[in-house]
């Protein structure tokens, strides 16, 4: 056995450890060799003093009582199976403040933990808020203003219950620019449709009585609501019978149909001047 | 209290020392130290159920710790060299042994963990040969190699008068090759 083998042999060597090296033949050599009697002795030496010095560490002296504090606080669970680290999570409320300020391993590791936690707290808030959004949004706009006006004058008022309210919220008002006296009864539900209608009849000196029809609809309900703003300033159309015109006032869409063609449509509009 | 409450303070009681100590060398800070010691009791606590031999409650103890500074706190206090010079430096001289805790734990910083461990148990006198290869997850060889090197390395930073003006001088991340010489590099088996 050469001198190197010999000194690093003995200075593995530990009593009573099974595992540790034989040391029989080392302890031969640093007998017969002067060179390693003092190189053993020094680093038996300095394996004293190192060891001396790696276990002298000063305790904090209410160390103990912080982690019995802290084990009592704390909540065995989740377990972070992840990342197969061994982490265990501690209900930080419940971590008495003595704890959680100077345990601030507690802090770092939870830190990523409470990154990701928090990451699908607001991904799932999200995710959550857009379903409760998409449950209480108003319905998008899906009908065009034709549409509303053609299904509201292909049903008849017997068939419409008694209008209550709209869906959106929207409050129902008359139209502030158009002469209203002619509207005699209750506003009736149109049909499916999130509309008001106001069946009314007018006299007519040249001939049958004028029918006609005020519809009312949020303008949100609708994916081409008039840009008239008054019924005086709206324009006339035709729809079968009806002769018809639309404008926009605040949230509200009124629609004013009337059979007799545009000139009873002319008249009403002179009423409302 | 109920059975596993009363072994972890007990437990606590035994080893919240001596889990410091090791805690304070491995990591080189204080606060650290008490971090990971406290981790360790709380993940104790939260896998209690995972020790199966109550006889190995110490050495399980100290193996959360090192799985925790492995997994967690790596990196946070200013360790680690990357490599290390292979030994070959002169017997120690007695007469040089003048330094200090702190020179110590620089040198100790500037180890790599897989030296540093085997090394800081060893010194503890706490543990076995098996049990400190059993923590470190190798073969009771590979401890004891990496032990002789360590110690080596060690031997070499406290005993040289200009490297260890050096170790005391630099910051410990500063450390990787300090007074370093052309040989192969020190790495874990
Ligand atoms: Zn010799």
């Amino acid at each position: 056995m050469n001198c190197q083998t010999a000194r690093q042999t003995l200075e593995l060597v530990r009593p009573h450890d099974a595992d540790a090296p034989a040391s029989d033949e080392a302890e031969r050599h640093v007998h017969d060799c002067l060179d390693c009697q003092t190189a053993v002795r020094t680093q038996r030496e300095l394996d004293e003093k190192i060891g001396g010095i790696f276990r002298d560490v000063t305790v904090p002296a209410d160390l103990k009582e912080r982690l019995l504090a802290g084990i009592a606080s704390a909540q065995p669970a989740a377990i972070d199976e992840s990342s197969g680290s061994q982490v265990c999570v501690v209900a930080e409320d419940r971590v008495p403040a003595r704890i959680v300020a100077p345990v601030r391993v507690s802090r770092r590791l939870w830190l990523n933990k409470y990154v990701l936690r928090i990451s699908a707290g607001v991904a799932a808030s999200l995710v959550g808020g857009f379903c409760l959004w998409l449950a209480v949004r108003p319905a998008p706009p899906t009908l065009t203003l034709d549409e509303v006006t053609t299904q509201v004058l292909d049903t008849a008022p017997t068939a419409m219950p008694r209008f209550t309210s709209f869906r959106r919220g929207t409050e129902l008002k008359l139209p502030a620019t158009m002469d209203v006296s002619p509207l005699g009864g209750a506003a009736l539900q149109a049909g499916d449709l999130d509309a008001a209608v106001y069946v009314f009849k007018m006299s007519n000196r040249a001939g049958p009585p004028i029918e006609g029809r005020l519809i009312v609809i949020p303008a949100a309900a609708l994916i081409d609501p008039p840009t008239a703003v008054s019924f005086l300033a709206g324009p006339t159309s035709y729809k079968a019978t009806y002769c018809t015109t639309a404008w926009t006032e605040g949230k509200l869409v009124y629609i004013c149909c009337t059979t007799g063609g545009e000139t009873v449509l002319q008249r009403l509009k002179r009423l409302s001047v | 209290m109920d059975s596993s409450a009363s072994k972890l303070a007990d437990l606590v009681e035994r080893y919240y020392a001596l889990l410091y100590r090791y805690a304070c060398r491995l990591t080189g800070c204080e606060a650290d130290a008490e971090d990971l010691t406290q981790h360790a009791f709380l993940t104790a606590q939260a896998k209690w159920h995972q020790l199966q031999d109550e006889s190995k409650a110490k050495s399980w103890l100290f193996t959360i710790a090192r799985n925790a500074y492995l997994k967690e706190l790596r990196g946070t206090c200013r360790i680690v060299t990357a490599e290390l010079d292979e030994f070959s430096g002169p017997a120690p001289d007695s007469g040089r042994f003048d330094f200090d805790s702190e020179q110590l734990q620089t040198v100790l910083n500037s180890l790599p963990e897989e030296f540093r461990t085997p090394l800081i148990l060893f010194y503890f006198e706490e543990f076995s040969y098996r049990d400190i290869a059993e923590q470190m997850d190798v073969p009771v060889g590979t401890v004891m190699s990496r032990l002789a090197r360590a110690k080596a390395y060690l031997r070499q930073r406290l005993t040289a008068p200009a490297a260890a003006t050096i170790a005391h001088r630099l910051p410990a991340a500063t450390l990787s090759g300090a007074g370093s010489r052309a040989a192969a590099p020190m790495r874990a088996p």
